[in-house]
Protein backbone atom coordinates (compact mmCIF):
# COMPACT_ATOMS: atom_id res chain seq x y z
CA UNK A 1 0.00 0.00 0.00
CA UNK A 2 1.39 3.48 -0.86
CA UNK A 3 1.66 5.85 2.08
CA UNK A 4 -0.38 8.60 2.16
CA UNK A 5 1.15 11.88 1.65
CA UNK A 6 1.52 14.08 4.73
CA UNK A 7 -0.92 16.57 5.03
CA UNK A 8 0.86 19.69 5.15
CA UNK A 9 3.21 18.71 2.52
CA UNK A 10 -0.75 18.80 0.34
CA UNK A 11 -1.42 21.97 1.70
CA UNK A 12 1.74 23.22 0.12
CA UNK A 13 1.11 21.91 -2.65
CA UNK A 14 -2.46 23.12 -3.01
CA UNK A 15 -0.94 26.98 -1.84
CA UNK A 16 1.65 26.37 -4.79
CA UNK A 17 -0.88 25.72 -7.16
CA UNK A 18 -2.99 28.61 -6.21
CA UNK A 19 -0.04 30.65 -7.01
CA UNK A 20 0.13 29.74 -10.21
CA UNK A 21 -3.38 29.90 -10.78
CA UNK A 22 -3.28 33.83 -10.15
CA UNK A 23 -0.40 33.77 -12.82
CA UNK A 24 -2.90 32.33 -15.60
CA UNK A 25 -1.75 28.85 -15.29
CA UNK A 26 -4.24 25.93 -14.21
CA UNK A 27 -2.48 23.31 -14.58
CA UNK A 28 -1.38 22.46 -11.20
CA UNK A 29 -4.53 23.16 -9.76
CA UNK A 30 -6.02 20.81 -11.54
CA UNK A 31 -3.59 17.96 -10.65
CA UNK A 32 -4.78 18.99 -7.20
CA UNK A 33 -7.82 17.92 -7.75
CA UNK A 34 -9.50 14.34 -7.80
CA UNK A 35 -10.79 13.84 -11.39
CA UNK A 36 -13.96 11.73 -9.97
CA UNK A 37 -17.20 11.78 -11.06
CA UNK A 38 -18.02 13.12 -7.43
CA UNK A 39 -16.03 16.23 -7.39
CA UNK A 40 -17.40 19.57 -6.75
CA UNK A 41 -16.41 22.96 -7.53
CA UNK A 42 -17.67 26.52 -6.44
CA UNK A 43 -15.92 29.06 -7.74
CA UNK A 44 -16.88 32.45 -7.36
CA UNK A 45 -17.77 33.15 -11.28
CA UNK A 46 -21.11 30.60 -10.60
CA UNK A 47 -22.72 27.93 -9.72
CA UNK A 48 -21.23 24.73 -8.16
CA UNK A 49 -19.75 22.19 -11.01
CA UNK A 50 -20.30 19.09 -10.64
CA UNK A 51 -18.07 15.93 -12.28
CA UNK A 52 -14.44 16.59 -13.31
CA UNK A 53 -15.42 17.58 -16.93
CA UNK A 54 -17.10 20.73 -15.85
CA UNK A 55 -14.75 21.41 -12.82
CA UNK A 56 -12.05 21.76 -15.38
CA UNK A 57 -13.94 23.41 -17.72
CA UNK A 58 -14.79 25.78 -14.61
CA UNK A 59 -11.02 26.30 -14.01
CA UNK A 60 -9.51 27.10 -16.99
CA UNK A 61 -12.44 29.65 -17.61
CA UNK A 62 -11.63 31.06 -14.35
CA UNK A 63 -7.16 31.25 -14.64
CA UNK A 64 -7.67 32.90 -17.65
CA UNK A 65 -9.44 35.85 -15.77
CA UNK A 66 -6.01 36.17 -13.70
CA UNK A 67 -2.73 37.66 -14.80
CA UNK A 68 0.37 38.35 -12.77
CA UNK A 69 -0.86 37.41 -9.39
CA UNK A 70 0.86 37.04 -6.53
CA UNK A 71 0.13 35.01 -2.95
CA UNK A 72 -0.34 37.48 0.12
CA UNK A 73 -1.04 34.93 2.29
CA UNK A 74 -3.11 32.15 3.17
CA UNK A 75 -4.81 31.73 6.92
CA UNK A 76 -6.42 28.83 7.88
CA UNK A 77 -9.56 29.20 9.97
CA UNK A 78 -10.43 25.89 10.65
CA UNK A 79 -9.27 22.58 9.75
CA UNK A 80 -9.81 18.70 10.69
CA UNK A 81 -7.33 15.74 9.48
CA UNK A 82 -9.13 12.05 9.36
CA UNK A 83 -7.29 8.99 7.75
CA UNK A 84 -9.73 9.42 4.48
CA UNK A 85 -11.05 12.65 4.99
CA UNK A 86 -10.21 16.16 5.61
CA UNK A 87 -11.48 19.99 5.63
CA UNK A 88 -10.12 22.83 5.79
CA UNK A 89 -10.97 26.55 6.11
CA UNK A 90 -9.16 29.50 4.67
CA UNK A 91 -8.64 32.76 3.71
CA UNK A 92 -7.06 33.38 0.92
CA UNK A 93 -5.72 36.56 -0.59
CA UNK A 94 -3.74 38.00 -3.61
CA UNK A 95 -3.17 40.66 -6.12
CA UNK A 96 -3.40 39.87 -9.23
CA UNK A 97 -4.72 41.97 -12.29
CA UNK A 98 -8.39 40.58 -13.37
CA UNK A 99 -10.24 40.33 -16.80
CA UNK A 100 -7.70 42.32 -18.69
CA UNK A 101 -7.29 45.65 -16.44
CA UNK A 102 -3.70 47.22 -16.37
CA UNK A 103 -3.70 47.57 -12.45
CA UNK A 104 -3.18 44.95 -10.04
CA UNK A 105 -5.58 44.44 -7.00
CA UNK A 106 -6.97 42.46 -4.60
CA UNK A 107 -8.48 39.41 -4.64
CA UNK A 108 -9.42 38.03 -0.75
CA UNK A 109 -11.54 34.31 -1.03
CA UNK A 110 -12.97 32.61 1.72
CA UNK A 111 -12.85 28.86 0.95
CA UNK A 112 -13.93 25.80 2.33
CA UNK A 113 -11.73 22.60 1.09
CA UNK A 114 -13.02 18.80 1.43
CA UNK A 115 -9.78 16.41 0.17
CA UNK A 116 -9.53 13.09 0.36
CA UNK A 117 -6.60 10.49 -0.29
CA UNK A 118 -6.14 8.68 -3.23
CA UNK A 119 -3.68 6.82 -4.39
CA UNK A 120 -1.24 7.82 -1.87
CA UNK A 121 -1.52 11.84 -2.04
CA UNK A 122 -4.14 14.17 -0.85
CA UNK A 123 -6.51 15.79 -3.33
CA UNK A 124 -9.13 17.51 -3.45
CA UNK A 125 -12.90 16.55 -4.02
CA UNK A 126 -14.80 20.02 -3.08
CA UNK A 127 -14.40 23.97 -3.17
CA UNK A 128 -16.65 26.17 -2.24
CA UNK A 129 -14.86 29.78 -2.73
CA UNK A 130 -16.18 33.23 -2.46
CA UNK A 131 -14.97 36.78 -2.78
CA UNK A 132 -15.28 39.36 0.14
CA UNK A 133 -16.01 42.15 -2.08
CA UNK A 134 -16.67 44.62 0.87
CA UNK A 135 -14.03 47.29 1.40
CA UNK A 136 -13.30 46.37 4.65
CA UNK A 137 -9.78 45.57 5.47
CA UNK A 138 -8.63 42.08 5.53
CA UNK A 139 -8.00 41.77 9.09
CA UNK A 140 -11.72 42.47 9.24
CA UNK A 141 -12.82 38.99 7.53
CA UNK A 142 -14.15 37.45 10.84
CA UNK A 143 -15.31 39.95 12.62
CA UNK A 144 -19.14 40.77 12.19
CA UNK B 1 -20.68 4.42 -0.55
CA UNK B 2 -23.45 3.18 1.99
CA UNK B 3 -21.61 4.96 4.97
CA UNK B 4 -22.27 8.18 2.88
CA UNK B 5 -25.85 7.24 2.13
CA UNK B 6 -26.19 6.30 6.13
CA UNK B 7 -24.29 9.92 6.85
CA UNK B 8 -27.60 11.32 4.77
CA UNK B 9 -29.79 9.37 5.82
CA UNK B 10 -29.05 10.73 9.62
CA UNK B 11 -28.45 14.02 9.14
CA UNK B 12 -30.88 15.61 6.39
CA UNK B 13 -33.88 15.49 8.13
CA UNK B 14 -32.70 16.63 10.78
CA UNK B 15 -30.83 19.99 8.67
CA UNK B 16 -34.27 20.38 7.11
CA UNK B 17 -36.19 20.65 10.12
CA UNK B 18 -33.39 23.06 11.68
CA UNK B 19 -33.26 25.60 8.44
CA UNK B 20 -36.95 25.65 8.05
CA UNK B 21 -37.67 26.44 12.07
CA UNK B 22 -34.87 29.05 11.69
CA UNK B 23 -36.51 30.67 8.77
CA UNK B 24 -39.97 30.75 10.98
CA UNK B 25 -37.94 32.68 14.08
CA UNK B 26 -37.22 29.26 15.86
CA UNK B 27 -32.84 28.72 15.98
CA UNK B 28 -32.93 26.25 18.79
CA UNK B 29 -33.04 23.25 16.37
CA UNK B 30 -29.57 24.83 14.42
CA UNK B 31 -28.31 25.28 17.08
CA UNK B 32 -28.81 21.34 18.68
CA UNK B 33 -27.59 20.45 15.34
CA UNK B 34 -24.35 22.32 15.79
CA UNK B 35 -21.60 20.94 17.72
CA UNK B 36 -20.69 23.78 20.67
CA UNK B 37 -17.42 22.33 20.70
CA UNK B 38 -14.87 25.08 18.98
CA UNK B 39 -13.37 25.19 16.14
CA UNK B 40 -16.36 26.10 14.68
CA UNK B 41 -16.97 28.61 12.10
CA UNK B 42 -19.42 29.96 9.74
CA UNK B 43 -18.55 31.88 6.45
CA UNK B 44 -22.49 32.56 6.41
CA UNK B 45 -24.04 34.35 3.63
CA UNK B 46 -24.06 37.67 5.50
CA UNK B 47 -21.99 37.02 8.24
CA UNK B 48 -18.35 35.80 9.24
CA UNK B 49 -18.15 34.31 12.57
CA UNK B 50 -15.90 32.04 14.54
CA UNK B 51 -16.65 30.22 17.81
CA UNK B 52 -19.18 28.22 19.21
CA UNK B 53 -20.45 31.86 21.13
CA UNK B 54 -20.05 34.05 18.66
CA UNK B 55 -21.71 31.45 16.01
CA UNK B 56 -24.76 30.98 18.79
CA UNK B 57 -25.64 35.07 18.41
CA UNK B 58 -25.48 34.97 14.89
CA UNK B 59 -28.37 32.40 14.64
CA UNK B 60 -29.94 33.89 17.49
CA UNK B 61 -30.40 37.07 15.75
CA UNK B 62 -30.65 35.62 12.02
CA UNK B 63 -33.88 33.75 13.63
CA UNK B 64 -35.22 37.05 14.99
CA UNK B 65 -35.43 38.59 11.70
CA UNK B 66 -36.94 35.51 10.20
CA UNK B 67 -40.73 34.80 9.94
CA UNK B 68 -43.61 32.72 7.54
CA UNK B 69 -40.26 31.29 6.50
CA UNK B 70 -40.19 27.59 4.37
CA UNK B 71 -36.96 25.83 3.53
CA UNK B 72 -35.91 23.08 0.69
CA UNK B 73 -32.46 21.07 0.84
CA UNK B 74 -31.15 20.51 -2.95
CA UNK B 75 -28.33 17.86 -2.24
CA UNK B 76 -25.49 18.11 -5.11
CA UNK B 77 -22.68 16.22 -3.79
CA UNK B 78 -21.80 14.36 -0.40
CA UNK B 79 -19.40 12.49 1.56
CA UNK B 80 -18.69 10.83 4.73
CA UNK B 81 -16.14 8.40 6.06
CA UNK B 82 -14.95 7.64 10.20
CA UNK B 83 -15.97 11.31 11.66
CA UNK B 84 -16.10 13.88 9.18
CA UNK B 85 -18.76 14.19 6.70
CA UNK B 86 -19.72 16.98 3.90
CA UNK B 87 -22.54 18.30 2.08
CA UNK B 88 -22.62 20.46 -0.89
CA UNK B 89 -26.17 21.50 -1.95
CA UNK B 90 -28.34 24.65 -2.97
CA UNK B 91 -30.86 26.05 -0.30
CA UNK B 92 -34.30 26.82 -1.48
CA UNK B 93 -35.43 29.22 1.12
CA UNK B 94 -38.58 31.67 1.72
CA UNK B 95 -39.25 34.09 4.73
CA UNK B 96 -40.13 37.12 5.56
CA UNK B 97 -37.27 39.41 6.74
CA UNK B 98 -37.91 42.19 9.85
CA UNK B 99 -41.89 41.97 8.78
CA UNK B 100 -40.93 42.49 4.81
CA UNK B 101 -43.39 40.39 2.57
CA UNK B 102 -42.04 36.82 2.11
CA UNK B 103 -39.50 36.45 -0.57
CA UNK B 104 -37.79 32.93 -1.95
CA UNK B 105 -34.05 32.83 -2.42
CA UNK B 106 -31.01 30.73 -3.02
CA UNK B 107 -28.04 30.02 -1.43
CA UNK B 108 -25.05 27.90 -2.33
CA UNK B 109 -23.75 26.13 0.74
CA UNK B 110 -21.15 23.50 1.73
CA UNK B 111 -21.61 22.25 5.56
CA UNK B 112 -19.51 20.02 7.23
CA UNK B 113 -19.87 17.54 10.13
CA UNK B 114 -18.50 15.46 12.66
CA UNK B 115 -19.25 13.07 14.55
CA UNK B 116 -19.43 14.07 18.49
CA UNK B 117 -20.40 11.28 20.92
CA UNK B 118 -22.02 9.08 18.13
CA UNK B 119 -23.81 12.28 16.39
CA UNK B 120 -23.30 13.92 13.58
CA UNK B 121 -22.93 17.87 14.17
CA UNK B 122 -21.69 20.60 12.38
CA UNK B 123 -18.76 22.31 12.48
CA UNK B 124 -18.72 24.59 9.33
CA UNK B 125 -21.19 26.12 7.17
CA UNK B 126 -20.21 27.91 4.14
CA UNK B 127 -22.92 29.81 2.54
CA UNK B 128 -23.35 32.54 -0.74
CA UNK B 129 -25.70 33.71 -2.73
CA UNK B 130 -26.71 31.75 -6.39
CA UNK B 131 -25.40 33.91 -8.90
CA UNK B 132 -28.97 34.50 -10.50
CA UNK B 133 -30.75 34.71 -7.47
CA UNK B 134 -32.05 38.43 -7.27
CA UNK B 135 -34.10 37.25 -4.33
CA UNK B 136 -31.09 36.51 -2.02
CA UNK B 137 -29.29 40.08 -3.35
CA UNK B 138 -32.40 41.54 -1.99
CA UNK B 139 -32.84 39.50 1.51
CA UNK B 140 -29.59 39.74 2.25
CA UNK B 141 -29.83 43.68 2.02
CA UNK B 142 -32.16 43.33 3.98
CA UNK B 143 -30.87 41.86 6.51
CA UNK B 144 -27.86 44.01 6.01
CA UNK B 145 -29.84 47.25 6.66
CA UNK B 146 -31.70 45.59 9.78
CA UNK B 147 -28.26 44.40 11.04
CA UNK B 148 -26.86 47.93 10.83
CA UNK B 149 -29.55 49.64 12.33
CA UNK B 150 -29.71 47.71 15.38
Amino acid sequence: MTPLEDFEAAMERYHLAAAEFVKGNPEPYKAMFSHQEDVTLGNPFGPFSQGWEQAEATMERAAAFYRDGEVVGFETIGKQVTPELAYVVEVERFRARMGGREEAGPVILRTTSVLRPEDGLWKVVHRHADPITTGRPAESVLQE
Amino acid sequence: MSETEDFLGSVLPRLKEADTALHNGDARPRMAIWSHNDPVTLFGALLNVSGWGEVNRAFEWLASRFSNGSYDYEVIAAGASGDLGYIVGIEHSAASVGGAAPEAYELRVTTILRREDGEWKVVHRHADPMPDSDGARRQLARLGEERASR
